[in-house]
């Protein structure tokens, strides 16, 4: 249990085309932290294989590991009868505790 | 003066040693298992192991195979009707597993099975840790059964009191083990900086919470923990509050030493779990079960009040006469719990009434199992009662 405590953590949103987060344990049964654990597995297996074919691209690797877990996602959706909305976006959101106070900055990963 | 205080020190440095050894000396003594206790330890574990199975795996790829989903293609589980078989083949592995019976052949089969259905959970690209404990625990009582087999030979009754206390002692090593493997985890990863960062938990806590959210939208869930925001305030009650689990976890190998350091650390870990799903909403609901069975130790405590009951013949009705009072309990139930399902799924569904270890809805599960819990009353009455008729008539009968 929380092997590596740091001033910093980040955490997951998946988002519609606009950018509003839409409740995606709710709708796929895969909860916003299983979203971050296949993120991570997904780009060391991706990272690995462009390492190995020398093309090392995070952008690249965003956009294979984002459209392998929105199509995941589309699939699960659908087998509990749900719609995700048309475009997703995935969004990293960093917490930092710096003098005092409590930062987030959220960024896109990759958006369809 | 002088005399008497060195006597006094003399006599706790002397008492410390003697506690000191004692517990060492624990560490190579098996504790005695008795057949009964033998019987709830299978019993409460075996419980456990059939609500582990409930877990629904709808997962027709496994994209990041894990373990032996390198090996096997484990995705037939997703089908409705091969979970179904599988399920109804583990419950019968387990029945017998209580039962003492056939363990060699059992356990390995029960070992093997239950890692199957969450493999293929594990193999989806998130890994979740919760149920580990449980399928490691069957792996370790599996070795241990087919060590003693290697060694005394094959034994398909229920287990002598050696290989009671062995399945007991490496059931403990794998629960205290888990503890001791996540203390060096804590301590080699962050070059042992783990207890001054410890005030940081508290970012953990607050991602938690944003997780929690924007997986579901439970308004409960939005904002700040006031907690975390307070821990973050106080860094040094923050970093005393996460070091007291952190060293519970380091210490937790006590538990093997003797019954009464299992026990008070057994309630420690339950109440440190505890004390993190309050914090952090995360449950470790398998660990809190596992240490109350075997470090705990409720099946000792059961075992111990039957054995007050000096007929054998007796003991052995009320065991008789309660379990039957678990199928018997279909038919006190209300029709509605009748017409709604069949007496396999009632079941079930009294196995998985356990999930009111991590909902907390006791209401509910109460109104559903108040039935089970007094026809067993009942029913272990009327065993009892039969058993000393059958015993009292044998005794007159005899010349």
């Amino acid at each position: 249990m929380y092997a590596s405590p740091s001033a910093e953590k980040a955490y997951f949103v998946i988002t519609d085309g606009e950018g509003n987060p839409i409740p995606i344990g709710t709708l796929t049964g895969v909860t916003s932290s299983q979203v971050g654990k296949t993120y991570r597995t997904k780009s060391r297996k991706h990272g690995a294989e462009m390492k190995k074919s020398g093309k090392q691209s995070r952008m690249e690797r965003d956009r294979v590991v984002g459209t392998e877990i929105f199509h995941m996602l589309r699939q699960r959706a659908s087998k509990r009868g749900k719609d995700l909305p048309e475009k997703l976006q995935l969004h990293l959101v960093e917490i930092r505790f710096a003098d005092g106070h409590l930062e987030e900055t959220k960024r896109i990963l990759f958006a369809e | 003066m002088d005399t008497s205080k060195k006597r006094n020190a003399f006599s706790l440095r002397s008492s410390v040693t003697r506690s000191l050894s004692r517990i060492a000396l624990g560490f190579f003594s098996l504790p005695t298992v008795s057949s009964l206790e033998g019987f709830f330890l299978r019993l409460f574990f075996g419980v456990v192991v059939a609500f582990t199975i409930s877990l629904e795996v709808p997962f027709p790829a496994q994209p990041h195979p894990a373990g032996l989903a390198h090996f096997f293609d484990l995705t037939w589980l997703s089908d409705p009707h091969n979970l179904f078989a599988y399920r109804s083949v583990i419950y019968l592995l387990i029945l017998f597993y209580v039962a003492g019976l056939l363990l060699p052949i059992v356990l390995p089969a029960l070992a093997v099975g239950h890692a199957l259905m969450f493999t293929l959970y594990n193999s989806q690209g998130y890994t979740h840790h919760g149920y580990q404990i449980v399928s490691l625990t069957l792996v370790a009582q599996a070795a241990t059964v087919l060590y003693y087999t290697a060694l005394k030979g094959l034994r398909l009754q229920p287990p002598d009191a050696l290989l009671s206390s062995w399945l007991l002692v490496q059931s403990q090593v794998v629960v205290v083990g888990t503890y001791l493997v996540s203390f060096f985890t804590k301590i080699l990863s962050t070059g042992g900086m783990w207890l001054w960062n410890a005030n940081y938990i508290a970012i953990d806590l607050i991602k938690t919470q944003r997780q929690h959210y924007f997986s579901r939208f439970n308004p409960t869930d939005a904002g700040n923990p006031a907690e975390a925001m307070w821990l973050l305030e106080h860094p040094w009650i923050a970093r005393g509050f996460f070091a007291s689990g952190a060293l519970l976890e380091a210490i937790a190998f006590l538990a093997l030493a003797n019954r009464r350091l299992g026990f008070l650390i057994g309630v420690g870990l339950v109440l440190m779990h505890r004390s993190v799903s309050m914090l952090m909403g995360l449950r470790f609901q398998f660990n809190e079960m596992l240490c109350v069975i075997f470090l705990v130790g409720i099946p000792y405590f059961v075992a111990r009040c039957l054995e007050r009951v000096r007929s054998r013949a007796v003991r052995l009705g009320i065991l008789i006469g309660a379990g039957l009072g678990v199928p018997l309990s279909y038919f006190v139930q209300p029709v509605s719990v009748q017409t709604s399902m069949p007496l396999p799924v009632y079941l079930i569904g009294l196995i998985n009434s356990l999930s009111v270890w991590a909902d907390g809805n006791w209401m509910d599960i109460l109104r559903f199992t108040l039935p089970m819990w007094t026809t067993c009353l009942v029913t272990a009455a009327a065993g009892a009662m039969a058993a000393l008729l059958i015993s009292g008539t044998k005794r007159s009968t005899q010349p």
